[in-house]
């Protein structure tokens, strides 16, 4: 028989985070998003709507941009794990996607930026060549209440348009 | 919000999960992708007091064909039906050809966005039987089999029976989908599929799906399938707009009298996403342009 968690006890749980382990209790209902946030004190991850539709909460897994609050952290211990944190490098050299961000307005509030960000990331990694019209598809993912969106293709576009992955 | 408390499993083989789906029945509930039950524990719409991870169970995620017959695993993410590939008898993994590998891809891309159709699954699409996914209007016209297992059997149900209303299905909550079988549509068939939606990404608020054979010689049509989804609790077909169409050489008159016979064949119930009258409206168009789109024009 399967080991089973209890619903209300805490398990050890080990996520990797943008390099670094984090070794964490959480009971199973807890999500990716809130351990991030909560448990590993990366705040950086937004949290909208809980129900997978805003994508303030994406992070990449394995390289893939994912929903965090549509994961839970039990289902998230062999997986490599970015959040924004992991974007800027050590001496705080902003990662050329932050740099456009600002450079182009990509951000008004901020709210949505830690994901569109994080889901940018992925299609540069994943889709350096990616075309405008995939584009504006794929960043159709997150919502923004803000910037309009064009700012943000924009922002994206001139990284891809530079090569800079 | 956040989800009610549940306990937890991820046993690593099936029979691992057919054990658990046996001790637990009705309080356990199967979590694959997580992208529809994962938002229903989070609005507390579903609480299901057990969850069985079947994200670690291998050999769920293959795709092969033999005998004119595509077998996708349950866990093949919708991202990968974007450009399926299947794994030869020899081990080789090679790029599903023919309509069907030009069909899949179209159908895909309407799943979703991006960061969902990494992780959600084309099995947990069809268990969960939304009546608008895509993938459960490809299975029911194309009359897909799914594969079910429990503990000491096997059985396999036929799309007509599967879906049977709103969210349900004819799986036993013991019963875990192993795969799903579609015929691969020979060079005779020709396939479209047209959605309208609000938004990219959001759920179809009508979509439709064509298939129709071609009698080699005569360029006639002998056999017709026209699927749509957003009009009933579960998705259908539409025999009457079929028939109209068989015997009779595909074109834009065809075309139109078929998707008028379709959109006075269902019998759609308005929400604030549509009316009765607009969803009509858009079977028309739907079936008209999926028709177009199959014979290879545009609009
Ligand atoms: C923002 C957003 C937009 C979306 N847009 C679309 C869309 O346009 N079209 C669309 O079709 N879908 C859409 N989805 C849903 C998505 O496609 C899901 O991936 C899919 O519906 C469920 O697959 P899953 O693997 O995530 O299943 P889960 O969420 O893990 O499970 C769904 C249900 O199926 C059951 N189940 C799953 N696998 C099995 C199995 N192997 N055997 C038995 N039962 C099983 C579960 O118990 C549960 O009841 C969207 C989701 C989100 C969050
Ligand atoms: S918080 Fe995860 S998608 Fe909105
Ligand atoms: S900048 Fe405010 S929500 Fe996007």
């Amino acid at each position: 028989m399967t080991e089973i968690s209890a619903a209300d006890a805490a398990v050890p749980v080990v996520l990797r985070v943008n390099g670094d382990e984090y070794r964490i209790a959480a009971e199973p209902r807890r999500t990716l998003a809130d351990a991030l946030r909560e448990d590993c004190g990366l705040t950086g991850t937004h949290l909208g709507c809980e129900h997978g539709v805003c994508g303030a909460c994406t992070v990449l897994v394995d390289g893939e941009p994912v929903r965090s609050c549509l994961m839970f952290a039990v289902q998230s211990q062999d997986v490599e794990i970015r959040t924004v944190e992991g974007l800027a490098a050590a001496d705080g050299t902003l990662h050329p996607l932050q740099e456009a961000f600002w450079r182009h307005h990509g951000l008004q509030c901020g709210f949505c930026t830690p994901g569109f960000l994080m889901l940018s990331a992925g299609i540069l990694e994943t889709s350096p060549d990616i075309g405008d019209e995939e584009l504006r598809e794929a960043l159709s993912s997150n919502l923004c209440r803000c910037t309009g969106y064009q700012t943000i293709v924009d922002s994206v576009r001139s990284v891809l348009d530079a090569g800079e992955a | 919000m956040k989800p009610a408390r549940f306990a937890y499993t991820a046993p690593d083989t099936v029979e691992g999960t057919l054990d658990a789906l046996d001790r637990f029945g009705d309080e356990a509930k199967v979590l694959s992708g997580g992208q529809s039950l994962v938002p229903m524990m989070n609005f507390r719409l579903a609480r299901p007091e057990v969850i069985v991870d079947i994200g670690r169970v291998s050999g769920l995620d293959g795709m092969s064909v033999s005998n004119g017959t595509l077998t996708v695993g349950a866990r093949v993410v919708h991202s990968r039906l974007e450009a399926p590939t299947v794994s030869t008898p020899d081990g080789r993994s090679e790029s599903l050809g023919g309509v069907l590998g030009s069909l899949l891809p179209v159908v895909a891309r309407f799943v979703g966005h991006l960061p969902i159709r990494v992780r959600g699954t084309f099995g947990g699409s069809i268990a969960h039987a939304d009546p608008a996914a895509e993938w459960c209007i490809l299975a029911r016209t194309l009359d897909a089999e799914m594969v079910a297992l429990r503990q000491g059997g096997e059985r396999t149900i036929p799309a007509a029976d599967f879906f049977e209303t709103v969210f349900t299905t004819a799986l036993a909550a013991e019963e875990l989908l192993v795969a799903v079988r579609l015929p691969i549509l020979g060079e005779d068939w020709r396939a479209g599929f047209c959605e309208f939606s609000r938004r990219a990404g959001d759920f179809a608020v009508v979509a439709a799906m064509t298939a129709v054979r071609l009698e080699p010689a005569t360029g006639a049509i002998a056999e017709a399938r026209i699927g749509v989804g957003g009009v009933a609790g579960v998705p259908v077909r539409l025999p009457a707009a079929e028939a109209m169409l068989v015997g009779e050489t595909p074109g834009a008159g065809l075309h139109a009298a078929a998707a008028e016979a379709a959109a006075g064949e269902v019998d759609p119930v308005g929400d604030l996403h549509g009316s009765a009258a607009y969803r009509r409206d858009l079977v028309r168009a739907m079936v008209a342009r999926s028709l177009a789109q199959g014979a290879g024009a545009s609009g």
